[in-house]
Formats: C-alpha cells, structure tokens, sequence
C-alpha cells in the first residue's frame, strides 16, 4: 500500500512537470532552433527545412538564406487564403531555411490578445485595421524602411503617427457586383454599368428589369457587417470620396455644426438604399436573407444586383456559371463626388510581432513580406493562388476573378474613393443592428439620422 | 464516528500497538500528518492546484483587470479605480441585455423542469421502451450548443419557411429568427429541448428514490395521485428539484453559443443576452477593463441568485 501510494504520488508529479512543462513559454530567444511544432504546415515542412539548404539562395530583393533553420509561426485572419499561404510558406521555406507555422482565426482581435496575455503571439499576423490601430507603437514593428514600401506601400499601408506599421496584403472594394448575363437576357440589350451610376437611371433599370420578369433584381444580405454596418460607411465615403472630407464632415458633427439628417449625402445614399430594399429579393423576410443563396441568386441569374463587395468572390465563385459574365460597379449616387466611383481600401495588413520574436525571427519574417512583393514565385502565390488585388505597383500579374479584374479597371482609370478606416471600435456593435431594423422596416431614415448624430456627438473618428 | 470518541492516546495504540512512551506517540502522530499531507496531495492536490490555476487566479486577476483601462491588447495599463464599474452602471445596453437575459433564464427555467418532470414521470411509469426514451431525451445535451444553434437555424429559417407553402400557417410565413419575439421564443424552445433531457435523469433517480411502500400506504389509505405527488413524491424529491433548478439557473445565465449560432444576437440586437454583451465589449471594442467589469456584475448577480435558490430549496428538503 505504501508502495503504491509512493508510486501514486511520483505519478502524478510526473503529470504536473508535464504540464508545467507544457504550459511554460516556449524558447524563443535565439529563434534558431530546431523544428519541433505540431502543426501539418510545421510537419510537410520540417523535413525539409531541418537540414540547411542545400544551395544557399541569395536575392538582394529578399535578403540571404540562413544556415540553420528559423521557426516563425503566421497568424491568418484570411481563412480563404490559408491553403494557397502554406503552399507559399512551404516554396519560401525550402529556399530560405524558414519554417513557417500557419494557423488560421476568424477573430484576430480575439486571438491576438489571447497569444499576447500566454507570452506566445505569432511573429507575422494578418489583422484588420482596428488590431494595427491598437497595436502601433508597442508590440509591432515600425516598416517604414522596408522595400515594399517604395512600390505602393506607402500608400496602402496602415500608417499611424507617420510610421508604416501595417504592410497591405490585399486590395478590395465595396460595391455593387452584378450579373451582366442576366441583365442582358432580361432586357434584351446591352447593359453597360457606366449608364446606370446615378440613383434615377438605376431606378428605371430595376423598374425597367421588373416589367421584363425579373420581379427582384436587386439583393440584400441580413448579416450586422454587411447590411448593417456597410450601408452607413457609404454615407462616409460618398462625401467627398476622400478619408479627410469624412473625417472633416464627422467632425463637425462631433462639434454640432452639422447633422445627418441635413446631409445632402446622407439623403442620396439613403435613397439609392431604399431601391434595394424596395426591389430585394429577400423582402419577405430580409432578416432571414442566407449568405450563400444570396451568391447564387446572382451567380444564378435569378436576380442582377448585390449590394456586397469584391470579397464575396471565394463564396460567390461555386454558384459561378459557365459562360456568365460578372461585373462590379458603384453604388448609384444622384450627383458630387461619389457619383460613378466604387469604394477602395486595403482591408487586410501584415504586422509583425518585436515583443517575442528574435532578430533571426524579425528578419525571417521580413523576408517573407519582401518575397511575396518581389519574388515571381511569391507574386504567383499572391496574385493566382490567394486570389487577391495587390498593392504593389511592381507586380504586373492581372487580377484572377471577375470582380477583382473589374476593380483593377476602375483602379486604373482613378474611379475609386477612400475606405472608412477611421471609425472607432463600437461602431459597428452600437449602430449596425438599427440599421437592420431599417432594412426590415422597423426603424425610419430619420431614427438612423438621429442614431449616427448621437453616436457621432460622442465619439470623435479615429485618425 | 467511533474513532471520534476515542482517547488519542489509545487511538494511537490501536494503530501501533507497541508504542506507549510520549516521544513514540508523538513520532507516531507526526508520522500519521505526513501520510495525511501526502494522501491529500495525491488525491486532492492535482484538483486544488488546477482549481487554483485555472478559475481562481484568473478571477483574482480579473476583478485587477476591472481596475484598469486595459484594452485587451496594449502594453499600455493605467490604473482608473473604480471608472469601469461607473461605466457599468451606465451603460444601459447591458442593462437591457441583463434583463433579457433574468426573463429568458425564469421562462427557460420553468420550462425545463416542468418539461424534464414530465418526462421523468412518464418514464418512471412503467411505459414500454422507457429505456429507450430516456436514451433519445437525453441525447440533445450531448450535442454542443453551437451545433444545435445551427441546427436549429435551418429549421426555423428554412424548413419552417417551406412549411409555409404547404400548409400556409400564418406561423410559418417568415422565419422565427428574423422578429424580436418568435427569436426569443426560438431560443427557450432550443433551451428546453437541449437540457430537459438532462434534468429528466436527475429526476429519473428523484423518482425511483422514493420509497414504494410509503405510495402503497397511500394509496391504501385512499390518496389520490395528484396527492401522492403533492404529499409524498415532490418533498421527498426536493433534492432533485434543488439541482435540476440549480444548473438551470446557472445554464441559462450563461447562456452565449446558442445566442451565437442561433440568433447572433438578432434580429436587430434584440436577443443579445449578457454574455453576449460582455464579449463584445471587451473584445470587438477593446474595452476590456469594462466588460471584465460586467462579467464581475454579472457572476454576482448569478451567485446571488444560485445561492439563494439552493438555500431556500434545501430548507424544504425533508428526512425519513
């Protein structure tokens, strides 16, 4: 018995060094060691990043192979782009002796605080604009002197106090995407975009598409970020077309010189949405609206016009036709500045980490961003394997998909007006959901002047 | 119970038979603490330490957390006193969620049990295949709540919808999801369907806990079965009763992946209970100093209402 308990109690210490073991913070100083992560990525790639590369790779683009192999772990908040980047961190690993760990979250903000407070974040992460805005300054690196940066970085890049701290990974637009196959077959003519950029003309299309059977040509989303969130952006982007004359228009509300509902844009854009709730598809039941019947409603020809944006390519292209053409075009404003021009950001960034990682790391890291931009290798991963528009003006690969390729068109010619990236972290969780009761008739145009005037008297754009 | 009574002294002998000089029982007892120590820690010590590990120190570290502007992110961590708790007390979105969250809890509540005791008195009837129904009852508690939620989604938003245009039940025109009130109902149907089946076990055992003789003397003497129910089986049952209330209680406070996947919170906003609530304010608008402030209101609130409903229960608890 006293053998046993002796046995019992070495046991279970044993369990608890385990444990201690598993829950201390793994090395990370010298950031050049061996290849010992779990994850499949880590797996396919540590055999063949264990030993160093065989011939060692130099590009002054990118910089020069290492001798021992560097662990770097990639945090994705892409989920789409996963499989194309492992592909990516495998072809990059091999030349350069990088193992790079990708692991994916649908919650960036989330997961990177959660990596942070266990002492173990990722050394490159991919985040939205609210985890650069907070993160500036303190846990990630200032790439202002990177080469990238003289090619379109500097533009797109998420820039705080002067300084680059985000690295724009993709390029996408708010918009209308449409179906011209459909509308062609509906009316019997040539639809051409450009005719129909003006709320008046788009309103005869739709009654035009309505008296030739297509009863509802138009489509809604139900979701808080899309129909919710979305529509009141436009209303910021359509000002001017500009970040600074949102800025400035929300300032002056902040200030009480100027209201919503006195706004000459808030009433076009407001009247441009009222004709895709009038004409949607999902008017029943807007609220009930399902992401990917909505894709093939348009995809499907069932109806031409969804209020949405170039990311719903990877969701969209399944319900995709053969033969069908697919367009993109601005919302339709009466008049100003936004009139025929579509809304374009960098949505996504590349931030890396300088609290955890090792200079090797850094450098590793860094490596990767420069050979994504300058390696043909790593342009085709960005541009035919993510399926993304790029920032960069070196990379001449065109666009993949229909919607990307009409936004590179409208990029090309300058029809584009500035994101909102300015808006604090509560507006969508404090004004979204109105905005969905608006869409299922349960709250007016003036409840949402008077909703975005409080909320805006409060709070000051984030700049 | 008789040890108690004992002399140590002879407590000690009884053990060691031999020993009789004070320096031997004084041996003998240190040796007995440590066989004591190490037995605890054998036992109890991997329980306590990650007890300790993780609920304690992170509650400790949590109501800190509430005494900071903290965002979730930032090195930056300012001390703000009590700033969060006035935020608390202003921020009438969690007001609102927390109210929701008290009428989905008393309605979920009340229609677990009365559900669960229901069932657990049909399956204790001595109905063929009972076995068998206990085993389906109880199989939606092993299905997480997030699945259900999307589950349950597509019946509400899909198959009840096409119902409609079958039977044309005014009920099923639009889908239960997209108004205010048929979403919350929506919510305490799935609530109830997930843990009923959980709660009928505990009842299930309340049921086959008590004594058959003392029903037959009743039943005997004349009772009706309404009364032996009233008289006999709900006080002697009283146990069951304070659990089953219990978890429900707890469950439904805490309610959040089923809000996720079966309403998100909407339509509008209009089912966002507070759990809810607390997650995004702390980690969509990185104002964690806030939320963990509310997640402390709010586990208050719980524990004060838990502790209180097994108190009362246990008063009415009786002994044969």
């Amino acid at each position: 018995m006293k053998h046993l308990s002796k046995i019992m109690t070495c046991f279970l210490a044993l369990i608890l060094m385990l444990v201690f073991v598993g829950c201390s913070k793994s090395s990370n100083s010298t950031g050049a060691t061996t290849a010992t992560s779990t994850s499949t990525a880590s797996t396919s790639l540590t055999s063949s990043s264990s030993s160093p590369a065989e011939t060692k790779s130099t590009n002054p683009e990118i910089g020069e192979a290492f001798d021992t192999v560097v662990n770097i772990t990639l945090m994705n908040s892409k989920p789409e782009i996963t499989d194309a980047l492992e592909a990516g961190a495998e072809l990059f690993g091999d030349i350069y002796n990088v193992n790079i760990e990708i692991f994916e979250t649908d919650n960036p903000g989330l997961t990177i605080s959660q990596r942070y407070a266990s002492g173990d974040p990722a050394t490159i992460a991919i985040v939205d604009a609210a985890q650069v805005k907070e993160l500036a300054g303190q846990r990630i690196a200032d790439l202002s002197d990177e080469k990238w940066i003289s090619v379109g970085g500097d533009v797109m890049g998420y820039n705080v106090g002067g300084k680059i701290y985000g690295m724009p990974l993709t390029i996408e637009s708010m918009c209308i995407l449409y179906n011209k196959t459909a509308i062609e077959e509906t009316l019997g003519r040539t639809f051409n975009a450009d005719d129909y950029i003006t709320t008046s003309a788009f309103k005869g299309l739709l009654e035009e598409l309505a008296a030739n059977g297509m009863e509802t040509p138009t489509i809604l989303c139900s979701e808080d970020w899309a129909v919710g969130h979305k529509p009141i952006q436009y209303v910021y982007d359509c000002q001017d077309g500009t970040k600074a004359g949102a800025i400035s228009f929300l300032k002056a509300v902040n200030a009480g010189e100027a209201n919503f509902w006195d706004n000459e844009v808030f009433q076009k854009v407001y009247d441009s949405l009222d004709l895709f709730i009038e004409y949607n598809i999902n008017r029943n039941d807007p609220l009930a609206a399902d992401y990917d019947l909505n894709a093939s409603y348009l995809a499907e020809g069932d109806s031409a016009f969804w209020l949405n944006g170039t990311w719903a390519w990877p969701d969209f292209e399944p319900y995709a036709v053969e033969g069908s053409e697919y367009g993109i075009m601005p919302l339709p404003i009466e008049g100003g500045e936004a009139e025929g021009k579509v809304v374009v950001d960098s949505t996504k960034y590349v931030v890396l980490d300088v609290i955890n990682s090792s200079e090797n790391q850094q450098k590793a890291a860094k490596m990767f961003m420069n050979w994504l931009v300058f390696d043909p290798a790593g342009q085709d991963v960005l541009i035919n394997k993510c399926q993304i528009v790029t920032a960069f003006s070196n990379i001449e690969l065109p666009p993949t998909n229909p919607f990307n390729e009409a936004l590179a068109e409208y990029i090309a010619v300058g029809l584009t007006m500035d994101g909102a990236s300015y808006m604090p972290s509560d507006h969508r969780s404090l004004n979204a959901a109105k905005m969905q009761a608006y869409v299922d008739g349960k709250a007016t145009r003036r409840d949402i002047a008077n909703m975005l005037d409080s909320y805006w008297r409060e709070h000051l754009p984030v700049e | 119970m008789i040890s108690r009574n004992l002399n140590p002294k002879m407590e000690v002998n009884s053990v060691f038979g031999k020993l009789n000089s004070r320096s031997d029982i004084t041996m003998s007892m240190k040796i007995s603490n440590k066989t004591k120590v190490f037995q605890y820690l054998t036992f109890a010590g991997p329980s306590v330490f990650f007890f300790i590990a993780v609920v304690i120190l992170p509650l400790i570290y949590g109501i800190y957390l509430t005494f900071t502007d903290w965002n979730g992110i930032s090195i930056d961590m300012n001390f703000v006193g009590l700033a969060n708790y006035k935020s608390v007390i202003h921020d009438t979105l969690f007001w609102k969620a927390l109210g929701l969250t008290v009428l989905y809890s008393i309605v979920s509540v009340v229609t677990i049990n009365l559900v669960a005791f229901g069932l657990a008195y049909l399956l204790t009837s001595g109905i063929k295949g009972q076995n068998f129904l206990r085993t389906g009852f109880f199989t939606p508690n092993l299905i997480g709540g997030l699945i259900l939620g999307y589950i349950w989604q597509f019946l509400f938003s899909r198959v009840l919808t096409n119902l409609y245009d079958l039977i044309s039940i005014d009920l099923f025109r639009r889908s239960w999801l997209s108004s205010p009130g048929t979403a919350f109902a929506a919510l305490v149907i799935v609530t109830t369907w997930q843990y009923s089946g959980y709660m009928m076990l505990i009842y299930v055992a309340g049921f086959l806990g008590v004594p058959q003789d003392m029903i037959e003397a009743a039943k005997i003497d004349g009772a009706s079965e309404g009364t032996i129910t009233r008289k006999i089986r709900l006080p002697l049952m009283m146990p069951s009763i304070v659990t089953c209330l219990f978890l429900s209680i707890t469950r439904t406070f805490k309610l959040y992946d089923l809000n996720l996947s079966l309403t998100e919170g909407g339509p509008y906003g209009s089912t966002k209970m507070a759990a809810m609530h607390i997650f995004t304010k702390a980690f969509e608008e990185y104002q964690y100093g806030i939320g963990q402030a509310e997640a402390i209101v709010f586990f208050i609130i719980i524990a004060i209402i838990a502790l209180t409903q097994t108190y009362l229960g246990k008063k009415k608890e009786v002994e044969m």
